[in-house]
């Protein structure tokens, strides 16, 4: 026996399943085209008019490993790239996030100098993400690109990145200085890091509720 | 084995196991024996552990029910009841971990912790109790106050200590309407979830790479400092996903990769006792920087390090599984 809500949810994912997730709750497949269109219409009231989508990111869509992406059922397919994309996260933040700790006085009796050696798992993991990243964005190139909030997501990796590189190289690249000089040139930098990394995290997991189209000509919400 | 099957198995474990605790709990307390103190300590953290694969499958046990001769109104009530209840436990198991922790550096854990474990493995006892209880009423007419056995629908009868209780316990539609109504709240707390996992990854995944051989020019005891880190990021991870379970249990409960999750978390539990409960941790802790481990500490820091990929890997794929169990009942 189930329950209306269970039902609700299968309904949900046969639909869903298309777009990996990014369908908003409560997005109803069976409108009316007539409605639809006046969905859309009020949508693209709301967005100002002239926001015109580029023709490229169809073409993009349409091509066939976007295509395998988006709609091959295999479990090495989306999810397996999405799964990666996590992995490679933990790493890059994980590794950044403890070093960043450190300077920041936690845990104090662990040798500093050492700790440069996390910088190879961090510009791993950051290989992993721009990878998996640059194919999550094939798989939905319209989806990313129309939502501000991508921009918002690739401006705190940038910043994050940035920060990052500095402490490599200001604050670990100098195998003369004293821990304690270490600590000092590295502290803001550490803050920075992790409100940059946050941001980076907060930004990207708000992605599936903040999209305009699930794919070129599909306005998403309504 | 289905659900039912499952969720019978696992709902005498917190039941008894915090009762167990609580008695160890009470003589270490009246007879000041650390030891004892320890070993409750161990229990209620593996007993908050085994609660959650407990309250995971009510809800799939919930769904084998329903149907004419079951009360909604006595499910529903059970399922208030172990909402509240949950929370208590998990309390108490963190209380414990803290208790430990502390134990590690000074002869006996701090007095506010003793008084916090004291209270509310008490509490969570008198809850967890309430919990099984209710739970009992829905297929057991027999158990049932006042009932006359084989009433379909019957009129829920508290008594003075039920209704006290019950007015504390959420109601389940509304608790899961309330965690799903905002889409902000929803992103924080996924968000939060992640940030959890950044933060185990980083201190226990670091601890692990160190013990088996890499970065050997890192001692290991102040490495081992940044594990309350992992241990808050693993308290945020089981608050966030309870929440989301319980806000949206039908996306998960079906889902093979939820239970290949939840399983690899409780063999992270054996992982942990492996460690800590056996001499491993104290032959690994003297390591100093370029000390090699020995080939058990090695053993356990890659397995314990498997299962952490393992729990994120499932977790993955909780959503394109999500269906896979369903119809197996």
């Amino acid at each position: 026996m189930l329950d209306a809500r269970v039902e609700a949810v299968i309904f949900d994912r046969f639909y869903s399943g298309l777009n990996h997730g990014v369908c908003a709750p409560g997005a109803n497949p069976q409108m009316s085209p007539g409605l639809l269109e006046a969905r859309d219409s009020g949508f693209n009231a709301r967005l100002g008019a002239k926001l015109v989508v580029p023709v490229i990111f169809n073409t993009i869509e349409q091509s066939g490993i976007s295509r395998w992406l988006r709609e091959s059922q295999s479990l090495f397919g989306f999810y397996f790239i999405l799964l990666f994309h996590t992995i490679g996260m933990s790493l890059v933040v994980g590794a950044n996030a403890v070093v960043d700790l450190r300077i920041l006085g936690v845990a104090s009796d662990i040798p500093l100098q050492p700790l440069k050696r996390l910088f190879a798992i961090m510009w791993t993991g950051l290989g992993i993400n721009v990878t998996t990243g640059l194919l999550l964005l094939t798989a939905y190139p319209t989806k990313a690109l129309t939502n501000p909030d991508f921009y918002v997501k690739l401006s705190f990796i940038g910043l994050a990145v940035f920060t990052m590189y500095r402490m490599n190289v200001r604050v670990f690249g100098d195998a003369s200085l004293s821990e304690a000089a270490m600590v000092a040139k590295g502290k803001i930098m550490a803050v920075w890091s992790l409100v940059f990394w946050i941001g980076a995290v907060g930004s990207g997991r708000l992605l599936s509720e903040t999209a305009r189209y699930f794919f070129y000509g599909h306005p998403a919400g309504g | 084995m289905n659900y039912a099957h499952l969720h019978l198995l696992l709902n005498h474990v917190p039941v008894i196991g915090s009762i167990v605790g609580l008695g160890l709990f009470l003589i270490s307390f009246f007879g000041k024996n650390e030891d004892l103190r320890r070993a409750s300590y161990i229990i209620f953290a593996a007993i908050a552990l085994l609660t959650i694969p407990a309250f995971l499958s009510g809800f799939g046990a919930q769904q084998m029910i329903k149907g004419p001769g079951v009360s909604d109104a006595l499910i529903s009530r059970h399922e208030g009841s172990a909402l509240l209840s949950l929370w208590f436990m998990e309390l108490t198991g963190a209380l414990a971990l803290i208790g430990l922790w502390q134990s590690q550096t000074a002869a006996r854990p701090s007095r506010w912790n003793v008084s916090a474990v004291l209270l509310f493995s008490l509490m969570t006892v008198v809850l967890i109790g309430r919990t099984g209880n209710t739970g009992g009423d829905i297929r057991h007419p027999e158990v049932r106050p006042g009932q006359e056995a084989g009433v379909a629908d019957p009129t829920i009868t508290e008594g003075t200590i039920g209704a006290f209780l019950h007015t504390f316990e959420p109601d389940p539609e509304k608790f899961s309407e309330l965690v799903t109504a905002s889409k902000w709240w929803w992103t924080f707390m996924m968000a939060a979830h992640f940030l959890g996992l950044i933060l185990i990854v980083g201190t226990v995944g670091l601890l692990d790479i160190r013990i088996m051989g890499f970065l050997k020019q890192l001692p290991i005891a102040p490495l081992h400092r940044l594990l309350p880190w992992g241990l808050a990021g693993l308290g945020v991870n089981i608050v966030t996903g309870l929440l989301a379970f319980a806000g949206r249990p039908e996306n998960y409960i079906f889902s093979a990769a939820l239970w290949l999750k939840i399983l690899s978390l409780l063999l992270l539990g054996v992982n942990a006792a492996a460690f800590y409960l056996t001499d491993i941790f104290g032959q690994v802790e003297k390591l100093q920087a370029g000390e090699d481990a020995p080939f058990a500490a090695k053993l356990v820091a890659a397995s314990g390090l498997f299962l952490w990929f393992a729990v994120i890997t499932m977790g993955r794929y909780i959503q394109p599984l999500t269906d896979t169990l369903l119809g197996t009942n």
